[in-house]
């Protein structure tokens, strides 16, 4: 029979842990764990998402399959080189009016790797196995291999970081579409699906199909990173703002190293 | 003696990392997939209440330092979980068939995530910074896929260990031999 001394051992174990944790003295346990597992995790992690992607490809028929990819990858490609010379052809324009700033290509990042998902509350978050001590902050913006926006830093622990997906109502980040009046809203997540772009004045004129990039507002995230293409926009003449669907072109399911941009 | 906690914590570590890792990484409904709740069933019922205290602990504090919900939440709520389903296996449920485990482990799932929702929701409630929003859909996830998926998790686990050890071979309520 479990004596009830030792549940009082336990339960003053907890309390112990929590105060220590809370006073940070346990940190450096806590980050020697961390230390200590993120490389194991990530392997998990790398294997799950191959097996993953593995079976997702045995279910489509190999010679489309390959074509489609191929397609695929040439237009998200192009469509990130598109998204970076409309932006460096508008941001030249103003160099030209005010004859100072210089237009920056080279961002500087740090890789991670892709660790865990958090499943609870259906959150579309990942973790990465960078944190405060290699620089990252909240607010930053995080791509894929091909440079598109894939999400943001939501909370920062010395060695992990937790991201909010594009796709998550809790991601949201000041975007343009590259249209003739660089129209300018907020690009939220909606239902871990896809992403919806508020707050446009009515009087824009949005086409389907165009490019979506981040607005580059708070100075954490860089301008002309590419969210997306405007997939629908719904227009209601009743209401003051009008809003646009816009479908993420970064593939958010197979994510396994990401890039953190600094600003 | 030291050689039995090492190995124990050992097994923790591992049985964290792959939960952490390999499960959260899978594809449609096997992310739902608990193998720390369903590991601490077994033990509860195999090993007794000590050691399913001890791994409580061990996973609370791996799932408080590696996720970023507030610290604490996970360090209380296993081992309380772990207390109502000793209660529960001590008054109830007797025998070790596959239907205590089956209702074990429902329990035990009911409990931790609407513990965390609970919460949450307190917690919005009190912090205005703090925003939680709960959704209908996260009640079927729950109780449809999460439920569903640890249930075969646990036939299968159950069924493995009577195919090892004839100790905990299956046992049926209907059949009775005369």
């Amino acid at each position: 029979m479990f004596k009830r001394n030792k549940k009082i051992i336990i339960l003053v174990a907890v309390m112990l842990l929590i105060f220590l944790h809370f006073t940070k003295i346990l940190r450096p346990i806590e980050n020697l764990f961390l230390i200590g597992l993120n490389p194991v995790i990530s392997n998990f992690y790398s294997v799950s998402s191959n097996l993953k992607s593995a079976y997702v490809e045995q279910n489509d028929k190999r010679d489309l399959t390959k074509i489609v990819k191929r397609l695929e990858e040439e237009n998200k490609r192009i469509s990130v080189e598109n998204a970076k010379l409309k932006t460096l052809e508008s941001e030249n324009r103003k160099l030209r009016q005010h004859l100072r700033f210089l237009v920056e290509n080279n961002y500087n990042y740090t890789l991670a790797n892709v660790v865990s998902r958090e499943n609870f509350n259906d959150e579309q978050s990942i973790l990465i196995d960078k944190g405060r001590v290699h620089g990252v902050e909240e607010g930053l913006a995080v791509v894929d291999s091909y440079g598109m926006i894939v999400g943001k830093i939501a909370e920062v622990k010395d060695r992990i970081s937790k991201i909010h997906l594009i796709t998550s109502d809790k991601c949201k980040i000041a975007a343009s579409i590259q249209n003739r009046n660089r129209t300018i809203g907020v690009a939220e997540g909606e239902l871990g699906l896809t992403v919806r772009m508020k707050l446009i004045p009515q009087i824009e004129n949005i086409e389907v199909g165009a490019n979506v990039v981040s607005f580059g507002f708070d100075g954490k995230i860089p301008r002309g990173l590419l969210i997306g293409k405007v997939k629908t926009v719904e227009k209601d003449s009743n209401e003051v703002w009008q809003e646009a669907i816009v479908e993420p072109l970064a593939n958010l399911r197979d994510l396994t190293i990401i890039s953190v941009l600094f600003p | 003696m030291y050689f039995k906690v090492f190995f124990n914590l050992i097994l923790l570590i591992s049985l964290f990392a792959f939960q952490a890792g390999f499960v959260s990484g899978s594809s449609f409904i096997f992310n739902d997939l608990n193998f720390l709740l369903v590991i601490l069933i077994f033990i509860l019922v195999l090993s007794g209440e000590e050691k399913a205290f001890w791994w409580a602990l061990g996973f609370g504090f791996l799932l408080d330092i590696y996720y970023f919900n507030i610290f604490g939440l996970n360090l209380f709520i296993l081992p309380l979980m772990v207390l109502i389903a000793k209660f529960l296996l001590a008054n109830f449920l007797t025998n070790k068939s596959i239907y205590t485990f089956l209702t074990l482990v429902l329990f035990s799932l009911l409990f931790y995530e609407l513990a965390f929702l609970l919460f949450y929701y307190l917690l919005s409630s009190v912090e205005t910074s703090f925003y939680f929003e709960f959704e209908l859909r996260q009640i079927f996830k729950i109780f449809v896929s999460k439920i569903f998926v640890n249930f075969l998790l646990t036939l299968l686990i159950f069924y493995s260990l009577g195919f090892i050890n004839k100790q905990f071979s299956s046992v049926t309520l209907s059949s009775r031999e005369k």
